[in-house]
């Protein structure tokens, strides 16, 4: 039965049209309403009036605190992501490729800050080095320097920024370096490379697919960071433009307009940087796995195992332990007041009564229901989705791979505030998701999307269609030949990109500010209305909860699934 | 590698299956009197044995409101305990929950029955576009004419005070401010004093209008050159004054308390020269899903029962004739009367802000 010309093309399209009326719902319909948002003079809110069109909003990006705003985002952006790649990169190469020792220490400590979150990473560092009475303040003022440290500050701004972003370049990098065949790098040893010449010219070139994506994504994400600039510059009137976009819309009244054409301007910044990354991605073939086996060899560092360590240890330090043990001295502590170092071991100024009203309390126990199911709804459907996406792309030579490639990354570039308000504006039409905890699922999928295509994506590239080919010239059919010899190559790669959707999820705080009702809110959202009422012991009570949910979690995945060197 | 697939595959099926159940919420503790009785609480009739058996057919009542969550939560505790239903809703600062409703409202799906939020301006405009439905609660004779709509909708619930605090080990007892005219001073001469922002809803206006109103343009400017903190909550300024990171903050008195039952070193005085002063208001929702519960409720917040709750756990003063003053950390708080309020009328309120606020950027160097 010879079916039409007709209804064969459409059927050869289904997949790309489900996928794309997918993404259209996900990105794009969101998206539009923010650019629609950003031309007129009326707020896109259902029932509104069209409005009338203006430059306006643009305009006033180019005043006062909103060209500051801007300014300060790309120094921002451009020193935290420098940071955030010479931390996760090192540590990527060192867990990967060396002989350091206790190399599980600097693995954990790759991915150990992941547990953090930057809006915790962030009211940490807060509590650590705030310019008068931060701990670290106080205990340097004993010693003769005070006001030794400023984390409301640009370079404060910067370093927190750096280390809670760090973990996305070594996730990628590690991911690569592990799975890079060494045979290139043993040739160039045998013709009397030296080591730094290995390193910079193969080693990393071999990698630069990884590295490129680290860095787009680590520029993107910090660029678009909300909590750490609400945290430490709202102090002292530092402001990017996710902190901005808040404060208009936060503040009474509010100018949605205007903070749609600050989303609107970074989402243009961000789309000329990705399709750089592409343009020089595209321009060489970066094959590195292929189904030759081989043993990854290790370099061997000599006497600079123990400062390679120590240069991990030292990150451990800054980015988890000093952080955790402000927590920890904010949750005990019964007296807001600090005197001197003296008052932080003072036991009469210490009592158990934070922790146990926020352990005991139902509001706790339901928002981390709230947060877990959220995190499993955007991890499982996420997933699957992100996987379906970056198979049509990478896998077949159907129409229109470029444009889903393209779309997927959009929302990488529109701050996760503003995705949160078009997600109110466009689905407080639909009670039925909104206003329930599927309006978060979905925000949180489509927010996440570059992160789960992207880690996916990378799994696959990597891969070489060859195996695949050859299965399908043996007889296998296209189901059969993913199942049997895809999935299982790219096993770890999926398994560990949901489980980054999941973490992330959990921490997510941007995306649900303003779409939370009382019976959905989750965690994050609990230690942020708790910080903005400056009601500090409970916060860190309940961070120090959270960084212990997230680090069993994964702890149980690792030993679960036996996922080991792939970052998680 | 079959076994962790199978793994996988179940942990899949798991939270897929977590997933399809939906966050129940509890059903009401069963408080209240039984069926055909009316709601009398502490003495005084709250609804009518109809009404009140009209909310419990509705069984909950969803708040959308911006008190703080101590307060808040000490509300709906007592009010579940009292009558049996239960409280949903949105608790959020004022602006992103004004931001909420618009857009809520917008799609003809605004889920509240009751609206509780500070703000002659944004709850004004919410008036305005007739949001609220008309009603007279039982205690509506013992609640002063400054705290009632004119048209009937809503009702002010109480009134904010912001008073002058301090952190006594970074300055003195005898060298800290006892009135507003006294604060530049204080901040000229080297401590660092922290205020809230005049965008940031009402207590960051009403204090700025206020100043403004009182001292002229010149004390703005006097204040700014001291380079106050600007903060963007009270909540997270008494905060940075328990830790002593500013010296002296306009802050509120409730979290004043609360930082001196902490133990922190922390005192605060009735300014001299008035205390500004403003409200939150409430009314019930016109097509509310639960107009009886909403009724209910309001009913109750402006009671002498809920006008307690909200007076001990709030520690800002009730609109209910009867009922006394807050005690804070164990000291009475004098009568309204006697502590000068500056309570701004509704049309200064609305008129000035624009524009005073723009000044007001502009002489304190933030930029918006």
């Amino acid at each position: 039965m010879a079916r039409s010309p007709l209804t064969s093309r459409v059927g050869r399209r289904a997949p790309l049209l489900v996928l794309l009326a997918i993404l259209f719902v996900l990105v794009v319909l969101p998206m539009g309403t923010l650019l629609y948002a950003s031309f007129v003079d009326v707020p896109p809110r259902p029932g509104s009036p069209p409005g009338s069109f203006t430059a306006g909003n643009y305009a006033a990006l180019l005043s006062g605190g909103n060209r500051e705003a801007l300014l300060n985002t790309v120094v921002i952006g451009a020193g935290a992501t420098a940071l955030a790649l010479v931390f996760g990169c090192s540590l990527a190469w060192i867990a990967a490729r060396t002989d350091v020792p206790g190399r599980a220490v600097v693995q954990m400590a790759g991915i150990m800050p992941i547990f953090v979150s930057s809006l915790v990473g962030a009211l940490a560092w807060s509590l650590l080095a705030s310019p008068k009475q931060g701990y670290l303040n106080i205990a340097l003022r004993s010693v003769g320097l005070p006001d030794f440290v400023n984390v409301y500050s640009v370079p404060g701004i910067i370093f927190v920024a750096g280390i809670y972003y760090a973990p996305y370049s070594f996730l990628l990098v590690n991911s690569a370096l592990s799975l890079l065949n060494p045979e290139l790098e043993e040739a160039a040893y045998v013709h009397g490379a030296r080591f730094r010449t290995v390193l910079g010219s193969i080693t990393f070139k071999l990698v630069t697919p990884a590295l490129l994506g680290a860095a787009t994504l680590t520029l993107v994400l910090i660029m678009e960071n909300f909590p750490i600039p609400q945290v430490l510059g709202s102090p002292d009137g530092i402001h990017t433009m996710p902190s901005q976009i808040y404060r208009l819309m936060a503040t009474a009244p509010s100018q949605p307009n205007q903070a749609s054409a600050a989303g609107a301007l970074l989402l243009v910044i961000t789309a000329v940087m990705v399709f750089m990354q592409r343009r020089i991605l595209a321009t060489r073939e970066f094959v590195t796995v292929t189904g030759k086996g081989f043993t990854p060899r290790r370099r061997a560092l000599g006497r600079w195992r123990w400062p390679v360590f120590a240069f991990a240890a030292a990150y451990l330090l800054v980015a988890v332990v000093l952080p955790i043990l402000a927590l920890i001295q904010s949750t005990f502590r019964t007296n807001p007041y600090t005197r001197d170092i003296a008052a932080m071991f003072e036991p009469s100024s210490f009592g158990t009564q934070n922790l146990l009203e926020v352990l005991t309390s139902s509001d706790l126990q339901a928002s981390l229901l709230n947060s877990v199911m959220v995190g499993s709804g955007a991890a499982v459907f996420g997933g699957l989705l992100y996987l379906v996406l970056g198979y049509y792309v990478h896998r077949t030579k159907e129409p229109g791979r470029r444009y889903l490639a393209y779309i997927a990354m959009w929302p990488a570039a529109v701050p996760a505030l503003v995705i949160g308000l078009g997600y109110l504006w466009t689905w407080t039409r639909f009670p039925l998701i909104y206003g329930t905890l599927a309006i978060l699922v979905l925000a949180f999928i489509g927010h996440l999307l570059p992160q789960g295509f992207q880690g996916i994506s990378s799994s696959l590239i990597q891969v070489h269609a060859d195996l695949e080919e050859s299965a399908q010239v043996c007889g296998a059919g296209r189901i059969r030949t993913i199942w049997e010899v895809l999935v299982p190559l790219i096993r770890t790669g999926v398994i560990s990109t949901m489980l980054l959707i999941f973490i992330l999820s959990m921490r997510e705080l941007s995306v649900a500010i303003f779409l939370f009702t009382s019976r959905t809110e989750v965690l994050s959202i609990s230690i942020y209305n708790e910080w903005e009422g400056g009601r500090l012991p409970p916060v860190a009570a309940m961070s120090l909860v959270y960084i212990a949910f997230l680090f069993v979690l994964t702890f149980v995945a690792r030993k679960f699934f036996g996922v080991r060197n792939q970052g998680l | 590698m079959r076994r962790s697939s199978r793994g996988m595959a179940a942990l899949t099926a798991a939270l897929a299956a977590s997933l399809t159940l939906t966050a129940c919420g509890g059903a009401g503790s069963g408080g209240g009197p039984q069926t055909g009785e009316d709601l009398v609480v502490d003495g005084e009739t709250i609804a009518s044995a109809e009404l009140f058996d009209a909310a419990r057919e509705e069984g909950s009542v969803v708040v959308y409101t911006s008190l703080n969550e101590v307060t808040n939560g000490a509300l709906v505790e007592a009010f579940e305990k009292d009558t049996g239903l239960t409280v949903e809703g949105v608790r959020t600062p004022t602006g992103r929950l004004f931001e909420r409703i618009q857009s809520e409202a917008g799609a003809g799906a605004l889920p509240a029955d009751v609206v509780t939020m500070p703000d002659h301006s944004l709850f004004g405009s919410l008036v305005d576009k007739g949001t609220f439905a008309k009603h007279t609660v039982p205690s509506d004779g013992q609640i002063g004419a400054d705290f009632k709509s004119p048209d009937g909708t809503y009702y002010a619930i109480n009134s904010a005070p912001t008073v002058i605090a301090w952190n006594k080990e970074i300055i003195k007892d005898e060298q800290a401010p006892k009135s507003w005219a006294d604060l530049p001073k204080v901040g000229a001469a080297g401590k660092q004093i922290g205020i809230v922002h005049s965008s940031q809803g009402a207590g960051g206006w009403g204090l700025a209008l206020f100043m403004r109103e009182k001292f002229g343009v010149e004390y703005w400017q006097q204040l700014a050159d001291t380079k106050p903190s600007l903060e963007s909550s009270v909540g997270s300024l008494a905060e940075k004054l328990g830790r002593g990171e500013v010296a002296v903050a306009a802050a509120r008195p409730p979290e004043v308390g609360e930082l001196q039952e902490q133990g922190a070193p922390v005192d605060f005085v009735w300014p001299e020269d008035g205390t500004p002063t403003f409200n939150f208001f409430s009314g019930t929702v016109a097509k509310a899903k639960h107009p009886n519960a909403a009724k209910v409720y309001l009913n109750w917040v402006l009671s002498k029962r809920g006008q307690s709750v909200l007076a001990a756990e709030g520690g800002d003063y009730p609109v209910h004739n009867e009922v006394d003053p807050p005690v804070i950390n164990e000291k009475k708080v004098p009568p309204l009367d006697e502590i000068k309020p500056y309570l701004a009328k509704k049309q200064e309120w609305v008129e000035r802000r624009k524009p005073w606020i723009a000044e007001w950027n502009k002489v304190f160097g933030y930029r918006p």
